[in-house]
């Protein structure tokens, strides 16, 4: 189970308690392992931003994940939470986070997979999350974290003439706030 | 025939399950 934060929406402890089977490990952030129950920090893989982890059939990798609008910067703040780079066989999946564009997003070599935020004023406009599509060309992308806003249409319309990057955006939230 | 939120591998599938904005599932069979 991968935590990237502590916020409500992405981390419930009463939800992991009801997810969580006695062989299921975690890996999170400082923040949120500060929160862990004393028995479940023993299966936890604390990582910081740039640390890795082999969790036997993948290996995960901490990226950064934070916001740089200034007057944004105060939703996630650079360090706490993590992103992940996940190595599963031979591909390469990225979960972003809450973050918006940030240089070691926009650095990524080699991803397969890819989710990316987007919802104002936490994480990207569409365009913001485009941009950062075209910069590390993953070759499949969901937008994933949109609510109600304009994001999502506009990921996939800025990026309807680049054939090499398949944008897969779904029904998905039925209960866009859930 | 791959299924529309699944992913090839070398060693597998792939399979990307939404649960709600912030969070989902992968899950591999190999």
């Amino acid at each position: 189970m991968l935590i990237t934060h502590a916020h409500g929406d992405h981390y419930e402890q009463r939800t992991v308690d009801a997810l969580a089977t006695p062989t299921t490990r975690l890996v999170v952030p400082q923040v949120v392992y500060d929160g862990l129950p004393e028995a479940m920090r023993a299966r936890a893989s604390l990582l910081h931003n740039g640390q890795s982890a082999d969790l036997g059939g993948f290996a995960v990798e901490a990226l950064p994940m934070y916001n740089t609008t200034p007057d944004r910067q105060k939703y996630h703040v650079k360090s706490v939470g993590n992103g992940y780079v996940l190595t599963i066989a031979d591909r390469r999946v990225y979960i972003a986070g809450d973050t918006e564009d940030i240089p070691e997003m926009r650095a990524l070599k080699s991803i397969d997979l890819a989710f990316l935020p987007m919802n104002l004023p936490y994480t990207m406009t569409g365009q913001q999350a485009a941009s950062a599509a075209r910069a590390f060309r993953p070759k499949v992308v969901y937008p994933f974290h949109y609510t109600n806003g304009p994001e999502p249409a506009d990921f996939r319309a800025e990026l309807a003439g680049d054939k090499d990057i398949e944008v897969r955006l779904r029904d998905w939230y039925t209960d866009p706030v859930a | 025939m791959i299924a529309p939120d699944s992913l090839a591998s070398s060693a597998g599938l792939i399979t990307v399950q939404p649960i709600n904005h912030a969070s989902l599932v992968l899950s591999f069979s190999g």
